[in-house]
């Protein structure tokens, strides 16, 4: 399906009733980490929850930090590039860009010893099985306590949030999507072997041909 | 105890080759051959390019059942196309390689489609009891995604010997692409037909093959590519005009276009 197309059914969906108590919920759990002592951040991996997250949790605290991790060799460099473009738009003015890799060592270390207590991160139940178990445990990855205001969102209320805002999305959603299906389509690096079980290197090399031998 | 004899590889395949080595070929003329498909085709990459096939076909039959055994990551394609080619080159002095005189696949759908395939653990491969890991090792589960073309038909030009080429690629054909081990791409009918257009780099101001920008005086849209088979060795890649763009060869190789 187009984005045209796909977009209109969108912009309908998001005038539900349904659409509508979701936003609610994900803005009480972001008061919710709001009214936590410390320092908040949130987690923005350049996908369409992370874009709405983002969207969600600046509207409550326009200066909060954004955290970006870069992945690198298996992120085209223009792709990363719009990632950061798409923040900025978004309204993110205090980013912080960080390699990936040693996030969960070292770093988690230096942003607790920074003062940093909470972080917002756009999981979802709806996406895998351990996901869920882990959002309905409560169980944070790290000492630094993560809420997700995204949690019961549907990949519905994802799109609907980010074409009834006029967000900005990712240029790799459009390639992508028409081909796997807007239900489907994710934002993850790109001819990564982690992936290869799922077949991504087998899209990749069709849909991203020109960062297969470059 | 068994005693190995051991045996340099890459000796005992190139020796195999140039036994088996086709020397003289026939007249060299403008061929189109017409694939049509029982099942779609299943691509990693946008195109197929006709030299691929070929030297495909000309490792099967200079190594027979010894193809299975190659190590997939050794190019010996220096090997197998010495001398005179099956299919013809361009050459120029000035520019130190040469590039194949065969098109990409022209294929009858440009529509790209996803299909998974779901490979999962079966017991009957299992002859111990107790618990087994199925996210890693011989029994995990895979989820392979893969990308088809829903395309009836694909059709390539290429300059060559016509009988020779004839008899090779409509004699081994069964299937082109990725996955035909479970059925895509399907070879139902093969047209071989003479062509006298040059239809093989360059046609009507639209590259049919990647070919390297050296070559070029103007181009629309290039990529870093391989430019001749193997399509997978990284040695063979070039900034290369892209497929089925606009472009226009230098003064020096008009002779090759159509």
């Amino acid at each position: 399906m187009k984005v045209e197309e796909f977009r209109e059914i969108m912009l309908e969906y998001s005038k539900t009733k349904d659409f509508e108590n979701r936003v609610k919920q994900a803005e009480q759990i972001i008061e919710k980490g709001l009214s936590f002592r410390g320092k908040k951040y949130v987690a923005f991996s350049g996908g369409k929850d992370s874009t709405a997250m983002l969207h969600l949790v600046l509207k409550f605290e326009p200066d909060i930090m954004v955290y970006h991790s870069d992945n690198g060799k298996y992120i085209p460099r223009e792709f990363e590039q719009e990632v950061i473009e798409n923040a900025r738009l978004i309204g993110a003015n205090n980013l912080r860009i960080e390699v990936a890799g040693d996030f969960f060592e070292r770093k988690v270390w230096e942003y607790y010893r920074e003062g940093f207590r909470v972080c917002f991160v756009g999981l979802r139940k709806e996406e895998a099985v351990h996901r869920r178990l882990r959002i309905q445990a409560d169980e944070s990855l790290t000492v630094i306590k993560e809420f997700w205001p995204l949690q019961d969102w549907s990949w519905r209320d994802v799109w609907a949030y980010v074409f009834a805002n006029a967000l900005p999305i990712h240029s790799a959603y459009l390639k992508y999507a028409p081909v796997v299906g807007w239900d489907k389509v994710r934002f993850h690096t790109f001819f990564d072997p982690k992936f290869e079980r799922f077949g991504s290197p087998n899209l990749d090399g069709v849909l991203l041909w020109k960062h297969k031998s470059g | 105890m068994l005693n190995y004899e051991k045996i340099d590889e890459i000796e005992y395949f190139v020796s195999k080759i140039e036994k088996n080595r086709k020397e003289s070929y026939g007249k060299f003329e403008g061929i189109k051959i017409t694939f049509e498909f029982s099942s779609p085709v299943c691509l990693t990459y946008p195109w197929i390019v006709f030299d691929g096939i070929i030297e495909h076909f000309l490792y099967l039959n200079s190594l027979g059942r010894d193809f299975f055994i190659t190590d997939k990551k050794m190019n010996l394609s220096r090997y197998i196309v010495k001398n005179k080619k099956p299919y013809g080159a361009m050459y120029h002095k000035d520019v130190r390689i040469a590039v194949p005189l065969a098109s990409a696949g022209m294929f009858d759908s440009g529509e790209y489609k996803m299909e998974t395939i779901y490979k999962r653990f079966e017991d009957r491969f299992c002859s111990f009891r107790g618990k087994i890991r199925i996210a890693s090792g011989m029994f995990k589960s895979y989820a392979m995604r893969h990308i088809y073309i829903p395309a009836r038909s694909v059709t390539f030009f290429v300059y060559g010997d016509f009988e020779f080429l004839k008899d090779l690629i409509c004699r081994n054909i069964f299937a082109i692409g990725n996955d035909v081990r479970i059925g895509y791409g399907f070879v139902k009918k093969c047209l071989v037909e003479r062509d006298s257009l040059k239809r093989t780099v360059v046609w009507n101001g639209i590259a049919m093959r990647p070919i390297p920008v050296e070559f070029c005086e103007e181009y629309e849209q290039s990529a870093m590519m391989a430019y001749r088979s193997p399509y997978w060795a990284k040695e063979n890649v070039r900034l290369c005009v892209v497929p089925f763009t606009r472009c226009r060869l230098k003064k020096e190789f008009k002779g090759y276009e159509g």
